[in-house]
């Protein structure tokens, strides 16, 4: 059990020098993330009375930090993978190709905040001392950092269906960009759910993009905090999207023929 | 000129012979912009059908410079994305050098080898889109939209560049398209919704704010002089900028891995 965990903290530092080794990237792609946050948060000042100016303002501020951790997007590298052909690589080595690159991808998020920790720490300090997180308290915290977790997982998962489509079409990058599009739009990235109609906004709480956003920021800034009914949702559509990914990944290494595409 | 006219007529041809040879991308490629389109299309809608207005704007003035914005960035994605985003890799790889030592503009040949042709197909969907909301316009207004809309295809054009011309530098960029396109995005909304951002970020934000915002302003009746002033500006000094900076990062350029 010590060595198979062993090896998956291994790939772990692996992403992290990886990481690294790309750091201006890093960060330009983490500036990336927040800067269509504050962009919406400008626009939506202009509304003044007619939005609740103190719950958009901690909306977009904590939707900024939450989604560096909880969005990913990471299906064109399992699909280059395998496109590629670097996929037999991963095979022969003895452990799992989704759960290495789970723990590898892992580290994104946490250099991400490395990165731009002044930022994070200033944002926390205006939202708590500003009062703009009123219903803030330790349940909610602990529930907003497991959410967090398996928000992660949940994109996680999606990008690893998206990616291993490519074991059958190359226009896996077509879908898995009409994804990304759809997760950004349906997830609370741009506006929370609350702005599209209420028959949009019903229809949207069924959908597994809110669990990657707009579910933390419930958690964070809502009165009531989202019930138990919410969370099974929510873990059915994680177990729903890795027992998928595991089983596409099956399927797919059966057919790949390890030269590429 | 006729010369360069003659160089984009051949490249013109290529790039289709390209495009149709593998014509299911350029379908899905085509679905993909389109996609994108509809992204941000839905988000603006929703916000308008919410708010009415934003930043005094109405819905049809939003509506225009949203779609002025979808085809200034159609056009500059048509005729300079596949180039440029090459470039960087280019550079770094030495494979500038072969452009260098043709007997054409280096800045002209090194942008536009290859056309992306679905973008050029979503630059019309929204020029179509746009038709549905403009209000009547004299013939004036359309001329000076015309020019105005140029100008803000060649300010995006050169705000790409320059950044792809940090890559004589800092080597490889690879997240700086998607910094562009993030910025760029602020295009999408009039510059007046931007009146209360601290004066160090305008600076960033402002030619990605008034390069669609101006060319829209003549066409919904809003113009004003003041914008009119700061996208002159922006221009000339992102044009000059931009040759400048490109000339001189080609001087200390010596081919590969420089």
């Amino acid at each position: 059990m010590l060595t198979v965990l062993r090896k998956y903290l291994l790939t772990t530092r692996m992403g992290f020098q990886e990481l690294l080794a790309f750091r201006a990237n890093l960060f330009v792609w983490t500036i990336v993330a927040i800067i269509p946050t504050f962009l919406s948060l400008v626009i939506f000042r202009t509304f003044g009375s007619k939005v609740n100016q103190d719950y958009i303002t901690a909306f977009f501020l904590s939707a900024s930090l939450i989604r560096n951790v909880t969005i990913l997007f990471a299906h064109d590298r399992f699909a280059n993978d395998i496109y590629n052909g670097n996929l037999s690589g991963y095979l022969l080595k003895p452990f799992s190709y989704i759960v290495g690159y789970t723990f590898r991808l892992l580290t994104g998020p946490l250099i991400k905040f490395f990165l731009v920790f002044p930022f994070v720490i200033y944002i926390i300090y205006f939202l708590i001392s500003g009062d703009y997180l009123p219903y803030l308290n330790l349940e909610r915290v602990i529930l907003l950092v497991i959410s967090m977790a398996g928000g992660y997982l949940l994109s996680f998962g999606i990008s690893l269906v998206i990616g291993f489509l490519v074991f059958w079409t190359e226009f896996m990058y077509f879908f898995g960009d009409m994804v990304v599009a759809t997760t950004l739009l349906f997830s609370g990235a741009v506006f929370p759910l609350s702005i599209f109609p209420d028959w949009a906004e019903k229809i949207l709480n069924y959908l597994p993009f809110r669990y990657v956003l707009q579910f933390q920021l419930d958690i964070l800034l809502q009165e009531k905090v989202p019930g138990v009914r919410d969370f099974a949702v929510f873990g059915f559509y994680l177990v729903v999207v890795w027992v998928v990914a595991f089983w596409m990944f099956r399927l797919g290494v059966r057919k790949y023929e390890a030269y590429g595409n | 000129m006729v010369r360069y006219l003659k160089i984009v007529w051949m490249i013109f041809k290529v790039s289709m012979v390209r495009a149709f040879r593998s014509r299911l991308s350029l379908v899905f490629g085509f679905l993909l912009t389109t996609g994108w389109l509809l992204h941000s299309l839905i988000a603006t809608i929703i916000l308008l059908w919410r708010y009415n207005e934003i930043a005094g704007w109405n819905r049809s003035e939003i509506m225009v410079l949203y779609c002025v914005w979808g085809l200034i960035n159609g056009v500059v994605v048509f005729f300079f994305w596949p180039s440029l985003t090459q470039l960087s890799n280019k550079i770094v790889d030495g494979d500038l050098d072969l452009i260098l030592t043709k007997p054409v503009n280096e800045i002209f040949l090194s942008s536009m080898n290859y056309f992306g042709f679905h973008n050029l197909l979503n630059g019309i969907m929204y020029l179509v889109i746009m038709f549905f909301f403009l209000p009547k316009v004299g013939i004036v207004e359309v001329l000076l939209f015309v020019v105005l809309c140029v100008m803000g295809m060649v300010m995006h054009y050169f705000l790409w560049l320059i950044m792809v011309t940090f890559s004589f530098k800092f080597g490889r960029l690879m997240g700086t398209f998607d910094l562009v396109a993030v910025f760029r995005s602020s295009g999408r909304f009039p510059p007046e919704a931007y009146s209360k951002v601290p004066l160090v970020y305008l600076v960033l934000f402002v030619p990605f704010v008034v390069y669609s915002a101006v060319p829209a302003s003549i066409l919904v009746g809003r113009s004003d002089w003041r914008w009119i002033t700061v996208f002159m500006f922006c221009f000339v000094i992102e044009v000059v900028f931009g040759m400048w900076f490109w000339k001189r990062s080609v001087k200390e350029y010596s081919s590969a891995s420089s």
